[in-house]
């Protein structure tokens, strides 16, 4: 089983104190963590680094994570990349709209600790 | 008035009351003295035929004296006329018996002039009435006893037949028409004036109420038993669109569930069974949307669509139910600021949501280990008070959004059939959490093992199950929480309340503090906790109840409780069991 150091998360969030949070305890945790703070950013750190998971905001200045989701998609390997889709809502048609672009999990960020939150990601990388 | 009820005052008409009762009955006067005279003749002509009988029979043979059979048939007629409805009959008898005398006696006899008479005045009894009549009936026995008196007096037979008589009864006749007419017309012109003056007033009354009516801001709609528009008010008009008369047509007179249209919150037409004007109809009971939500809209003539808040309420008189009358304005502006307001609560929530993960995760943070260690007891409270708090604003918050989707009606309930027994141990599970902080509280659940399948969205009913368990729970210091989930059938009473259909129960009951009697009814309402409980250190955010109500009774299900303070609640959700 390859262990966490190994593994590189990118975390797209444009609120500041968010996602330097969500950095601290990532890296806590061993992780190796690349950020972005929008998603046209968040497309081409992702598409540069090929992070193991890449933790998706939705509500995003310039593009939204759900157009960012879309644009990963079209490539070949963000095909296949694994995503967390984070947001602060949680209505049905939204869920459903993350679900069907494939994503791995679907959190609301203001319902989860960070304890649950790394939880989650070391779940979907299977660690 | 004439046949058809309308009242006229003409001459020709009232000349015509004088001959018919009728007539002179719509006018509202009786003819008395038609009825006095009727009785008079009788009794004259009774006499008359008495001395007829007696003196001329001796001379020709009564069995042959024209007058005798005369007077019998007049006797037959009078008799007749004074108790049928319908003296066609005995009238054509009466004219065959006379034509046949007639043609006897002017065989016999050369003056006919008197049979003449005596047939025509037999008629004219048959074409009046009243006081024609009557003059008729005088004029006849006047001319029986002034014929034998002329007779006794001049011994001339002839004469006493043709001309006294002829003359006296003549004048009779024109006398009493006269007079007849004279008291009839007065009578008549008092009664028109009375009439005319409180004609004149109801048309003012009239007036000054329709006035009154237009005058008013909302719309009035009036339909009768059947539904049908008897009346709109200038406002109601201008609210359905209307602008030309032409418009109206198809208004009045028609049903009032064709011509209004009323559809529900999303644009769909609501059909004639379930229209509130039918159900206050059909019930006679009043409806009012002034303290609901908005659930009604308006289609204009133009096909726009407006929200209105409407009452409808039966028009009653003592027993008498006359239709129903129904008031209704725009509530355009109600719904805009309602919508404004839950957008404005609806994003606030969100904007506050991402402020309170950014505090809930940085107290997070402070509490690892390398930070926590090196702080005191006094900074470990304080950050553990934070956290505390943001978790109970992060609640809020997310109740809050809860209810602005509710009252936006942008709540999409995902209908499923679904296992409450299921949906019941997951709560109970979900429950342990906060049971393990109450060592005093004694946890029942008594679920039944068989499945019971109701239709619900699954995730708000197992957010009412954990608020309810939740509720309790907090409430009880001390005691029992007994949750209870099973089927009842029809018929049965549960809490109070009678189970119509098949049903699944669900029982949350504690031993609690109860909530007190006059804070019952307030229980179910936004931002309530009961006074017992306020100052007790709960937590929570006093929405779980509001929500708990608006979902069951939206998803189509019944929550009540019963409680007594110092004792305890109970609550209970009935659901209609599917399949």
């Amino acid at each position: 089983m390859s262990s966490v150091s190994s593994k590189k998360i990118l975390v797209i969030e444009d609120e500041d104190s968010l996602r330097k949070a969500v950095i601290a305890a990532l890296k806590r945790e061993g992780f190796e963590v690349v950020s972005a703070a929008n998603g046209q950013e968040g497309l081409d750190v992702a598409l540069a680094e090929k992070p193991d998971l890449i933790l998706l905001d939705h509500l995003m200045p310039t593009m939204s994570g759900m157009t960012m989701l879309e644009e990963l998609r079209k490539d070949e390997w963000g095909a296949n990349a694994q995503v967390i889709f984070t947001t602060n809502t949680n209505e049905i048609s939204m869920v459903n709209k993350a679900m069907s672009a494939n994503v791995q999990q679907y959190l609301v960020k203001s319902d989860i600790s960070l304890e649950k939150l790394v939880g989650f990601v070391k779940e979907t990388l299977g660690l | 008035m004439n046949r058809h009820g309308k009242l006229t005052g003409s001459r020709l008409h009232r000349f015509r009351g004088i001959f018919d009762p009728k007539i002179a009955e719509s006018f509202g006067v009786r003819s008395f003295v038609g009825e006095y005279f009727s009785v008079i003749t009788f009794i004259a002509l009774l006499l008359c035929l008495a001395i007829f009988i007696s003196s001329v029979g001796a001379e020709f043979g009564y069995l042959t004296n024209p007058a005798l059979y005369s007077g019998l048939v007049i006797l037959g007629l009078l008799a007749h006329s004074l108790r049928s409805s319908r003296p066609w009959r005995p009238m054509l008898v009466a004219l065959a018996i006379l034509s046949v005398l007639l043609v006897f006696y002017a065989l016999l006899w050369t003056q006919p002039y008197y049979y003449l008479w005596v047939i025509s005045l037999v008629v004219l009894v048959y074409l009046t009435q009243g006081v024609g009549r009557a003059s008729v009936w005088l004029a006849l026995t006047i001319s029986c006893v002034a014929a034998v008196l002329v007779y006794y007096s001049t011994g001339d037979l002839i004469q006493a037949k043709i001309d006294l008589p002829l003359a006296v009864s003549t004048s009779v006749f024109v006398v009493a028409v006269v007079l007849g007419f004279y008291m009839h017309d007065r009578a008549l012109q008092r009664y028109l004036a009375s009439f005319q003056d409180s004609s004149l007033r109801l048309s003012e009354e009239n007036a000054k109420r329709s006035a009154l009516i237009d005058a008013l801001a909302d719309g009035i709609i009036v339909a009768d038993t059947n539904g049908k528009i008897t009346y709109l008010n200038r406002r109601a008009t201008e609210l359905m669109g209307v602008e030309k008369i032409s418009d109206l047509e198809g208004v009045v007179g028609q049903g009032i569930t064709n011509s209004v249209k009323l559809l529900d919150m999303q644009d769909n037409p609501i059909n004639e069974a379930d229209r509130p004007e039918s159900y206050v109809l059909r019930t006679g009971e009043k409806i009012n949307t002034e303290n609901a939500p908005l659930s009604y809209k308006m289609l204009r003539l133009d096909g726009e669509s407006f929200p209105i808040e409407t009452a409808i309420s039966p028009i009653r008189a003592g027993q008498n139910n006359f239709g129903i009358i129904q008031i209704f304005r725009d509530a355009s502006w109600q719904q805009e600021i309602s919508e404004a307001k839950n957008e404005f609560v609806s994003l606030a929530s969100h904007q506050l949501r991402t402020p309170l993960a950014s505090i809930s995760w940085n107290c997070e943070q402070l509490q690892w280990p390398e930070n926590f260690d090196s702080m005191n007891q006094e900074q470990k409270d304080i950050v553990a008070e934070i956290r505390k708090s943001s978790e109970n604003m992060t609640e809020l918050v997310a109740a809050l959004l809860d209810i602005s989707r509710l009252e936006l009606g942008t709540v999409e309930y995902n209908l499923q059939e679904i296992d409450v027994v299921g949906a019941a141990r997951k709560a109970a599970d979900g429950a342990k959490g906060l049971l393990a902080k109450k060592s005093n509280v004694e946890f029942t659940p008594l679920i039944a093992n068989d499945e019971i399948v109701i239709r619900v969205d699954e995730r708000y009913f197992g957010m009412v199950l954990d608020n309810l368990l939740s509720n309790s729970i907090k409430y009880t210091p001390e005691g029992e929480v007994r949750f209870e989930v099973k089927r009842v059938a029809a018929g049965v009473q549960v809490g109070g309340i009678d189970v119509l259909v098949s049903s699944a129960l669900v029982v949350v009951k504690d031993t609690g503090y109860g909530i007190p009697e006059e804070q019952q009814s307030q229980i179910f309402s936004k931002m309530f906790r009961a006074d017992n409980v306020r100052t007790t250190n709960v937590g929570g955010t006093g929405l779980g109840l509001y929500l708990v109500h608006t979902t069951i009774n939206m998803m189509g299900g019944k929550t009540w409780f019963e409680s007594v303070e110092n004792e305890g609640t109970t609550f209970y959700v009935l659901f209609p069991v599917v399949g």
